[in-house]
């Protein structure tokens, strides 16, 4: 996007174009000004509620305790004590690392199958967007019938060729992974749309010189496809890695959290903290943390992301 | 394999192996062209899948063969029971949340995108954080809040929450892409 940046008090006609200028600014200032007072109410104001609660017992059952900031700290100093958290997290790392390698990878190598000059290729390329649109507890619903093995497609189909299967979604051992493979399906369009953005975005011309100067398939992508697309891989990567964050329809339907706790990531752990046993200050508190992480990430991906492509 | 679709034969000196390139060339674009069929096939599956069952008779929903009489049972049960009020349901919810995201997001995006001023990175910030925030930790608060408000089950406080995070999409999306 071109800056328009003129300088005041240029030329011939200096005063008049101040003038312009300050009413342009005016101009510009309200027109964000609605949308800034908009998004201070519902973003701020229950983020700060939230802060708040998190220092307090709160707790619907026990509202005589709820407003004391006797102990400030006191849901914190739990949360470092509390061996569910602490494996909430850990299922987090293992959850996100997982899902965002896995659809970097996928993403990469579908958008360089996709980026060719073809009727046909250009025709499915939509296609491959259907699972990125449908509504997230469609796509809840779709693996819950695939994990559930008497209406399995894919359960009929390893029985059929004598290699019968377990449910995968209430064993401890496999229920993870089948939620990430069911998060990696739903969200490998994603990273294939960005990555094949920016594979068309690379100028034909070193690509052509180093072919005449007799490059190989892999030396092209390694010297000129990826380090053009390295940014993009960056961004995606944290794009994702925020949104594995928010990973609740899938958990929800698919495993509730279980079998025991194998499935409860932080997001997970602070809803049925809340909405279960009505720990609003201690739910409040991991949402808290949650949310200082997903900042901490939006943060990098403004550093990375507008660093790289302004 | 992209790069192989790109590689146009430089070699007019040369023109026998042109026609060597250019005979590899073909064969590799049918192989590609047949590996993104299967593939389609294989990531449209579990959707296709869930299409199928909607037309399988309720009887035969666990039946083995593939092939099967399509019905439309399972359509005409969704206009006879709650499913046509949920449906009218969502209508004022989304338009609501969507039309007001819309009046207020889209000049800030504009401006936005034009102004750049001390703070912007700020905003900017402050914009992408609410736009990928964790839904629970909007919950916890509108949770409590609505329930002393009165605005629990409500269409409208629906539309609030939804308004929410369709107000920074709506500006982050047109403004920094």
């Amino acid at each position: 996007v071109p800056e328009l940046r003129f300088e005041a008090g240029r030329g011939p006609r200096g005063p008049k174009r101040t003038n312009w200028h300050a009413s342009r600014r005016q101009a510009l200032a309200g027109g964000l000004a609605p949308a800034l007072a908009v998004l201070g109410i519902l973003t701020l104001l229950p983020g700060l509620s939230l802060i708040v609660a998190s220092f307090t017992p709160f707790s619907l059952v026990d509202p005589e305790r709820s407003f004391t900031f006797a102990d400030p700290l006191t849901n914190y100093r739990q949360l470092w004590h509390d061996p569910r958290f602490l494996n909430s997290v850990l299922v987090q790392a293992k959850l996100s690392a997982v899902t965002v390698v896995l659809q970097l990878a996928i993403g990469l190598g579908l958008a360089l199958l996709l980026n060719a000059r073809s009727v046909f290729v250009e025709g499915v390329r939509t296609i491959f967007l259907i699972p990125m649109v449908l509504p997230p507890i469609v796509v809840a619903l779709i693996w819950k019938i695939i994990y559930t093995p008497d209406i399995s497609p894919l359960h009929r189909a390893l029985e059929a060729i004598g290699l019968p299967l377990g449910s995968l979604i209430t064993d401890a051992g496999t229920a993870l992974w089948a939620v990430a493979a069911a998060d990696v399906w739903q969200w490998f369009p994603f990273t294939m749309l960005m990555i094949l953005a920016a594979l068309q975005m690379i100028p034909e011309e070193p690509m052509e010189a180093a072919r005449i100067d007799g490059a190989n398939r892999r030396q092209l992508f390694r010297h000129i496809v990826l380090p053009n697309i390295q940014a993009t891989l960056v961004v995606a990567g944290l794009f994702r890695l925020i949104d594995i964050f928010k990973a609740f329809p899938l958990i929800y339907v698919l495993t509730d959290g279980g079998p025991g706790s194998v499935t409860e990531v932080a997001n997970y752990y602070s809803f049925i903290e809340a909405f279960n046993f009505s720990y609003w200050g201690y739910a409040s508190a991991i949402a808290t943390v949650v949310l200082l992480s997903v900042f901490l990430l939006s943060w990098a991906v403004g550093r990375f992301g507008w660093a790289t492509s302004a | 394999m992209t790069i192989a679709s790109r590689l146009e034969p430089v070699g007019t000196s040369l023109p026998a192996t042109a026609v060597g390139v250019r005979r590899s060339h073909r064969h590799e674009r049918i192989a590609s062209h047949a590996v993104v069929a299967v593939l389609l096939v294989l990531i449209l599956l579990p959707f296709l899948w869930l299409v199928q069952m909607a037309f399988r008779p309720t009887d035969d929903i666990f039946g083995d063969q593939i092939w099967f009489v399509p019905t439309l049972a399972n359509f005409e049960a969704l206009l006879g029971g709650k499913f046509v009020g949920s449906f009218v349901n969502s209508l004022p919810v989304s338009s609501l949340s969507t039309g007001i995201a819309l009046v207020f997001g889209v000049p800030a995006a504009f401006v936005l995108s034009r102004w750049r001023f001390r703070g912007h990175g700020h905003i900017a910030l402050w914009i992408l954080t609410a736009r990928m925030a964790p839904p629970i930790a909007f919950t916890i608060p509108f949770f409590l809040a609505y329930r002393w408000l009165g605005l629990q089950d409500t269409v409208i406080g629906l539309a609030i929450i939804y308004l929410t995070l369709s107000t920074s999409r709506s500006t982050c999306r047109s403004s920094f892409g």
